[in-house]
């Protein structure tokens, strides 16, 4: 009986063994295609970090890290990443924060506070012990409960932390546009433009 | 001199209170600020010339002008709670003495402008959004959807919006608010409006990217003078998209149910508005807006192309507005920016007893409105900018104009 569970087992770990190699190659492989395309065109990095995750959630942790290293990120583009692999894949926030961290550790800040965003709106908490947890063992605000979506029908779609344009909010006299150095987030889109 | 007075004394109490921007590209409020700022001041001067600086009134006297302004944002941001907060004050001096129709229009007016948008998510469950903002302006934002010609004198607008908003599911939520606002205008008689809505939009989440909505409305205007008052009802559905991370847009379309005191029955209407932002790539945004639906604001006018130039008012009036702007940076220190501003209004249904001798039936207006130009950063602090904005109204009451705006300016911020 003892040698028929070990053949069994043997026998499941010999096929399982190249399908888990298989994913893992494929994220390898599709880690690549996204350094290339973000190295040549990195005005587009988050596009090609949303539709890559959109179409492999498994492999979101390379695409981020690839994207990350790629564009050579700061700390305000590393959480853009993040937003938009989150948007694409919430079910994975965690391994995607996670990620991020771990490729760049200098923006630990930026992706807590994006986290915390969307603790906020109703997803999931991040530990002040220094890892993701479940909301209710969240400090600092309210009970929440996270969603299957991770999306908050409250929120207004224009509510994340990339805002595609300019504050409507910050004021324009009837003669003068604000220019696109007043706004943090264009700034520093065009620092990375830039450089 | 006193009204000066009244509309700085209500901003300064603006400032204590909690007041906001609302404009026809804002459907959704922007609650995208994702980092606090620090209280910042801008402060610059504008020269430029004015071909028609009185324009609906036929002296096309060509005025050079000058514009000196002082603000100040503050931005806090909590997982909790976002406030935004905003003033403004302005001076805009013309050196030719301007007069209109024999009568003299002030050469320097007084603005003054804030805002205050406050998000605080009491509970997961529960949040509750304000959007609030006074403008005492010279010229007309059309973005905001109150206006459709230049007039003479300033104009004061508010506005305050506050909502409730409940999330009862996963996926579905409701916010259900009151709205006040109105516009008063110094020197144009029959255009004071002031409004009060109730509304309720359900919201429900079909995924990541989209929520659908379906919007109940009510409101009540009350008119100026001759202008009677109307009562609108909206039942909207819509949707909120997000497109692209950087792609997003706002739509809600559905029928306007219109009574107006005086007119002849209720009527019914179809009515749309929609949004879209997008920040193409890294240097090149856009932001759009489009509305079609019938308007409370322009009612009335007076027909120069009939004689004795008979005060017309309608029971309202078809408005389709239609709207963009784009910046686009050419290199670290300049960008380019233009926009365009379009209205075309029909002026339906004739209260005769309301309502001039002879006055037309009905009346068509267009309204054009473009400007183009760039900022330019000479330093950190100190950007320099130049504008040419362009403006023409056709009209059916003969009182078509066109207008040629230039100027070139500097501001610092601190």
């Amino acid at each position: 009986m003892k040698n028929t569970l070990k053949f069994a087992l043997t026998a499941l770990l010999l096929v399982a063994a190249p399908t888990a190699s298989a994913d893992v190659a494929d994220c390898v492989n599709l880690s690549n295609a996204v350094k290339a395309a973000v190295a040549s065109d990195s005005s587009r990095v988050l596009e090609i970090v949303a539709s890559n995750v959109a179409s492999n959630e498994s492999c979101a942790c390379e695409i981020v890290k690839a994207a990350i290293v790629a564009s050579d990120a700061d700390k305000k583009q590393v959480a853009k990443i993040v937003n938009a692999a989150i948007l694409e894949a919430p079910s994975q926030i965690r391994i995607i924060a996670q990620c991020a961290i771990a490729t760049a550790p200098d923006a630990v800040s930026n992706v807590q506070a994006l986290l915390e965003k969307y603790d906020a709106a109703g997803g999931e908490g991040y530990s002040e012990k220094g890892g993701l947890s479940n909301s209710k063992d969240a400090k600092g605000g309210p009970a929440r409960t996270s969603t299957p979506s991770g999306a908050n029908p409250l929120d207004y779609p224009f509510q994340s932390i990339d805002s595609p344009i300019q504050k409507d909010g910050q004021f324009q006299p009837s003669f003068f546009i604000t220019p696109l150095e007043e706004d943090p987030g264009a700034t520093n889109l065009l620092e990375t433009a830039l450089n | 001199m006193k009204k000066h007075f009244a509309a700085i004394t209500a901003v300064g109490m603006g400032l204590a209170g909690s007041l906001c921007a609302q404009s026809l590209y804002d459907l959704a409020p922007d609650q995208a600020e994702s980092d606090s700022l620090p209280l910042t001041w801008t402060a610059g001067i504008n020269v430029g010339i004015d071909d028609n600086p009185t324009p609906l009134l036929g002296n096309d006297d060509t005025s050079a002008y000058a514009q000196g302004y002082v603000g100040v944002t503050f931005l806090t941001n909590t997982p909790q709670s976002t406030l935004s907060v905003g003033a403004q004050i302005g001076v805009i001096h013309y050196f030719d003495n301007l007069d209109a129709l024999g009568t003299d229009v002030d050469d320097t007016t007084f603005t003054a402008s804030v805002y205050a948008n406050w998000t605080h998510r009491i509970s997961e469950r529960l949040r509750f959004v304000s959007r609030n903002n006074l403008a005492y302006e010279l010229e007309p934002d059309y973005s905001t959807g109150f206006q459709s010609q230049r007039q003479t004198g300033n104009y004061f607008t508010y506005s305050t919006d506050n909502a409730l908003g409940y999330r009862w599911s996963e996926r579905l939520a409701t916010y259900t608010g009151i709205r006040l606002n109105g516009i008063t205008f110094d020197d144009f008689s029959g255009g004071d409006r002031f409004t009060w809505t109730l509304y309720n939009d359900f919201r429900y989440q079909l995924n990541n990217r989209t929520v659908a909505t379906l919007t109940y409305r009510y409101s009540e205007t009350d008119g100026d003078q001759n202008v009677s008052d109307t009562r609108n009802q909206f039942l909207l559905a819509g949707l909120e998209h997000r497109f692209t991370p950087q792609t997003t847009g706002t739509i809600r379309a559905g029928v306007q149910l219109r009574d107006v005191d005086g007119g002849d029955s209720s009527s019914s209407s179809p009515y749309v508005e929609a949004t879209l932002r997008s920040q193409v790539n890294q240097r090149f945004s856009v932001n759009a807006y489009a509305r079609y639906g019938v308007e409370d604001y322009s009612r009335s006018l007076q027909n120069f192309d009939i004689a004795g130039a008979p005060f017309g008012v309608y029971e309202g009036a078809d408005t389709l507005r239609i709207g963009f702007t784009a910046n686009y940076q050419v290199s670290r220190p300049l960008s380019l920016t233009a926009g365009v501003n379009y209205a075309s209004l029909s002026y339906d249904d004739l209260i005769t007893g309301l309502s001039g001798p002879n006055s037309a039936s009905s009346v068509d207006e267009d309204l054009f409105n473009a400007f183009v130009g760039f900022n330019y950063n000479i330093n950190d602090n100190l950007v320099l900018n130049a504008r040419y904005n362009y403006e023409e109204l056709s009209s059916d009451a003969g009182r078509d104009y066109d207008r040629n705006r230039y100027s070139i300016g500097v501001s610092t911020t601190f």
